[in-house]
């Protein structure tokens, strides 16, 4: 039975890192410090070194995890205790606070940490929606398998097209030579399409492969006879290359979404642990 | 079926033909190895379709979801005779009629594509885009330790202040919280308290303002140094960074750490009960009360409020029951009804009330008349020899015009002889009393030394003694002081009065913070129908308001809510630590201590009082024969001045006897 890193080891670090928080969140209720609360009292001391080394470890563990084989342990079980262990580290930093925010960069280090545990709940989101809504997008097919299937039908399309008049084979062989997948980061995010089509001479965008559709179904409504059946033929074709475009972007998006958020939570996690030193650094020095 | 397939490459101009024969039910197309016929192109899928025998007829059926075109039609099944051109992915396949033994014949040409898979030609997932992870991961790691380690760090060699004026990073990213806002002036100003790096704030810091912070206890009766156990520091108590209110540690535990029991920390001096509680444990209260001795001096004794013998003797009299009746106490023209703020008024702050005095809340009833015939005048509140003094000027005065007016004419005493002139007269409020006029304002000056008549001598003997009489010892001294008999020329005795002051001065308790309770809810004075009555409540009287630090459906008090830390009457704690050119720590007495506040020698070695050398533990080591006069001058033994290498020396310093020469 699959089980996914949320429900690993029937949730082992689930309920350590329940443990940790409730324990947390008890503890600073029940504790009376001779002060506000904050980072140097003895509770505050304590939730702090833990919360540290928890950074430090998760960090580790956010690389470890990459190392498929070596090693101690399943990369399900790093990825479970990095998603877990990570969520619990909001709750025992959040107090080790005391609640005391200022612009410093102590507070610095704090929002720097809870970015990165929110970009994480991102990654958790998108790591537990989009692989399963991208399987049933493309049926048990690969991204190129589906590629070769356009490919296919662009291969037929050009045979398809080699008795019809010049304009048509303009349309359907410009709209295959000018069909735009993929791209920059933004292309990618937000599935756009800059593909284009030659029609009556001009070059015009061909978002969805729609204008050439137009353009084909316009002819096959006036087309009668023998050539109705062809042209019929070519739109059929054609509109099943532009549903298989349209899967593509989609997978292409949803893949980007899952993965856009390590390009932040990455370079934020070393941006925290150097903040991280620098606290550390600054609560000692003027001590 | 036996399937002829003819290979058609073409070389240049020429035709390469490979002829190839399968027999076997069917024949697959693909790119796969396991295909019958194989076409290498990494667009075609592994399995793509198959050719089969349906009748006599060859069939050429796509896989799932595959298609291919024949005779330029799309096509999923379909019968293949021959003429027919089949073409997968560019790929044709031509069926040609059968030649020899073959039953099918098929001629295939494989097309070389020389272009890229659809995919390669674009950029589909986000790792193509080589996004810069690892270098900006870096960079950002070390701009944020270069901006807020680093370049601060370098003020600790260039100085703090050149790098807060420069426009760079500085320390001040590192304020760990708001200060006090007492010390909020000091937030730019971090050395000022941290003064050494990764070395914990100090007293020394603290004490460099604060030097007048006074201490706990007597620091040389219960210890040669300051260590309060608990409290050792500046900083057990006082924690800064937390806010513009919260710099000054308020639980209990901090103070019942001691006082729970005082003799089990060595703390002991027998004036002090021990206590965790206020509501639960803390002992009853005693108030400090003025007592005079025979000689007539004051000296404060501790008492339990609740004692029996407790009664002051201020040598006042003053019945509260009868003052604050609340059907009123006659005054000179009405019934008054008096309040206890006509008398008991709290200075600002309310910890104290100001004096209560004759002049301000007495005199208005009391007035002290002296002659039932003259009732509007009055002798002046005083030492008793001034007023016989201006008794015996009125009746002489009283004498004169008698002499001058002839016989029975006392009513020409009356004021009405010597006019005050309206401008003088202080202004009288509507409804209020005439102003009294003193006896002094009827005396005419009369030339000194005249002597008198021996008529007029016994005359004024004779009326002074009587008003005198009649002051102190019947209607109005008396009233309200204690008087005693003496020998000498004034017979009477007012027994010097002092009001104690401050019952409590263990505790601060403030009048305005209570200023919505009743006064007789604490002091019970509609009671009291004596002076001595001690009015001072109980602790049952807090408590049923007051609790400890933990108390329910009371008012949460700790220690400090009544009790101050540093005790106004002890030495102050900086001034252990006033420092010399040289760095030394030296006492208020100008001794050389050390950080501990234990006495050292210049050399640093511990000493006691007297100078002898000591251990940790205030063992004597070794006596020293060192004395020193009154002025700090080296002494012998026999009182002499000596130099530092024991030469006997005079005033001047100079050498009198060397050394040893005895």
């Amino acid at each position: 039975m699959h089980t996914s890193f949320l429900t690993h080891a029937k949730g082992l670090y689930f309920w350590l890192a329940v443990l940790l928080m409730v324990s947390s969140i008890v503890i600073y209720a029940i504790d009376e410090p001779t002060e506000a609360p904050n980072g140097g009292t003895w509770l505050g001391y304590a939730l702090g070194t833990i919360g540290a080394l928890l950074i430090v470890w998760l960090a580790y563990l956010g690389r470890r995890k990459r190392n498929f084989t070596r090693g101690w342990g399943t990369v399900r079980g790093w990825v479970s205790a990095h998603v877990y262990l990570g969520s619990a580290l909001l709750v025992i930093a959040t107090l080790h606070t005391g609640f005391q925010f200022d612009w410093n960069v102590h507070t610095f280090a704090f929002v720097l940490m809870c970015l990165v545990i929110f970009s994480g709940f991102f990654g958790i989101f998108a790591y537990r929606t989009y692989p399963s809504a991208r399987n049933e997008l493309k049926k048990s097919q690969t991204l190129d398998d589906i590629f070769l299937k356009v490919e296919e039908l662009d291969s037929q399309l050009v045979r398809l097209t080699a008795n019809s008049d010049s304009e048509t084979k303009m349309v359907v062989s410009s709209a295959i030579e000018r069909t735009v997948i993929g791209g920059g980061y933004r292309d990618q995010l937000f599935s756009r399409d800059h593909s284009s089509v030659v029609v009556g001479g001009e070059v015009v965008s061909n978002k969805g492969q729609q204008r050439a559709l137009d353009f084909l179904v316009e002819k096959l409504s006036r087309a009668e006879g023998e050539e109705n059946q062809s042209v019929g033929e070519i739109v059929r074709t054609f509109n099943v290359r532009k549903r298989l475009l349209e899967i593509i972007r989609e997978d292409i998006r949803m893949h980007a979404t899952v993965q856009v958020w390590l390009l932040f939570h990455i370079p934020v996690t070393f941006a925290l642990i150097a903040a991280l030193i620098a606290h550390i650094f600054a609560v000692f020095v003027y001590h | 079926m036996k399937l002829t397939v003819r290979y058609v490459q073409a070389k240049g101009a020429t035709r390469e033909v490979n002829e190839v024969v399968f027999n076997g039910d069917r024949a697959t197309i693909g790119r796969g190895t396991d295909q019958t016929i194989q076409i290498p192109d990494r667009r075609v899928p592994l399995a793509h379709s198959t050719l089969l025998v349906r009748g006599e007829k060859l069939e050429l059926k796509a896989g799932n979801g595959q298609s291919f075109t024949i005779n330029d039609q799309t096509g999923r099944r379909e019968e293949l005779n021959p003429g027919d051109v089949v073409d997968i992915l560019g790929h044709e396949f031509r069926v040609l009629p059968t030649e020899g033994d073959s039953e099918y014949l098929i001629e295939v040409e494989i097309k070389v594509s020389t272009v890229d898979p659809l995919r390669d030609r674009f950029k589909t997932r986000l790792w193509q885009l080589n996004f810069p992870v690892r270098s900006i991961s870096w960079v950002m790691f070390w701009l944020i330790v270069s901006v807020s380690i680093l370049i601060p760090s370098f003020g600790f060699l260039a100085g703090m202040d050149f790098m807060r004026a420069a426009p760079v990073p500085d320390d001040r990213q590192w304020l760990a919280g708001k200060l006090h806002d007492s010390h909020a002036f000091l937030s730019n100003n971090c050395e000022s308290c941290h003064a050494i790096p990764f070395v914990p704030a100090r007293d020394e810091e603290c004490l460099n303002c604060h030097l007048s912070v006074r201490h706990h206890f007597d620091t040389k009766t219960l210890g040669v140094h300051r260590d309060y156990k608990v409290a050792s520091e500046c900083q057990d108590c006082h924690r800064e960074h937390n806010g513009a209110q919260a710099m000054v540690r308020s639980d209990q535990a901090l103070c019942v750490g001691c006082h729970s029991s005082l003799t089990n920390v060595g703390l002991d001096t027998g004036k002090l009960r021990n206590t965790t509680d206020f509501l639960e444990d803390h002992p009853s209260f005693m108030v400090s009360m003025l007592e005079m001795l025979p000689d007539e001096t004051w000296q404060t004794k501790r008492m339990e409020v609740w004692d029996d013998d407790l009664f002051e003797v201020s040598n006042l009299k003053f019945p509260h029951d009868i003052h604050m009746s609340e059907d009123g106490i006659d005054g000179v023209d009405s019934v008054v009804v008096m309040e206890c703020t006509n008398c008991h008024v709290s200075e600002k702050g309310g910890l104290k009330m100001r004096p209560v005095t004759m002049e301000k809340h007495c005199a208005s009833c009391h007035q002290l008349t002296f002659d039932a015939e003259t009732p509007d005048r009055v002798v002046p509140h005083g030492a008793p020899a001034e007023l016989l003094r201006q008794l015996e000027g009125y009746y002489a005065y009283q004498f004169l015009q008698q002499q001058n007016s002839g016989t029975g004419a006392q009513r020409q005493t009356e004021p009405q002889n010597v006019e005050i002139l309206s401008e003088q007269r202080e202004a009288r409020r509507p409804g209020k009393r005439r102003n009294r006029q003193m006896i002094t304002d009827l005396i005419p000056a009369q030339p000194s030394g005249e002597p008198l008549t021996l008529n007029a001598r016994a005359f004024v003997d004779q009326r002074v003694k009587e008003a005198a009489t009649n002051l102190f010892e019947r209607q109005t001294c008396t009233i309200c002081h204690e008087i005693s008999p003496q020998e000498g020329e004034i017979p009477w005795k007012i027994l010097p009065v002092k009001i104690t002051e401050d019952w409590f001065p263990m505790a601060e308790f403030s009048h305005d913070s209570h200023v919505n309770m009743g006064c007789v809810g604490c002091h019970e004075a509609n009671y009291s129908a004596e002076a001595g009555d001690v009015l001072m409540p109980d602790i049952g009287t807090c408590r049923s308001c007051h609790g400890g630090e933990h108390a329910e459906e009371r008012l949460q008090s700790t220690c400090i809510a009544c009790h101050k830390f540093h005790v106004d009457t002890q030495d102050p704690m900086g001034a252990l630590l006033l420092i010399d050119e040289d760095g030394n720590l030296i006492d208020t007495e100008g001794n050389y201590v050390d950080e501990l506040g234990n006495l050292i020698d210049d050399e640093g070695n511990l000493i006691d009082d007297a100078g002898n050398l000591i251990d940790e533990e205030g063992n004597l080591i070794e006596e020293e024969d060192i004395w020193i006069d009154e002025e700090g001058n080296l002494i012998d033994e026999a009182g002499n001045l000596i130099d530092d290498d024991g030469n006997l020396i005079d005033e001047m310093g100079n050498i009198l006897e060397p050394a040893g020469s005895q």
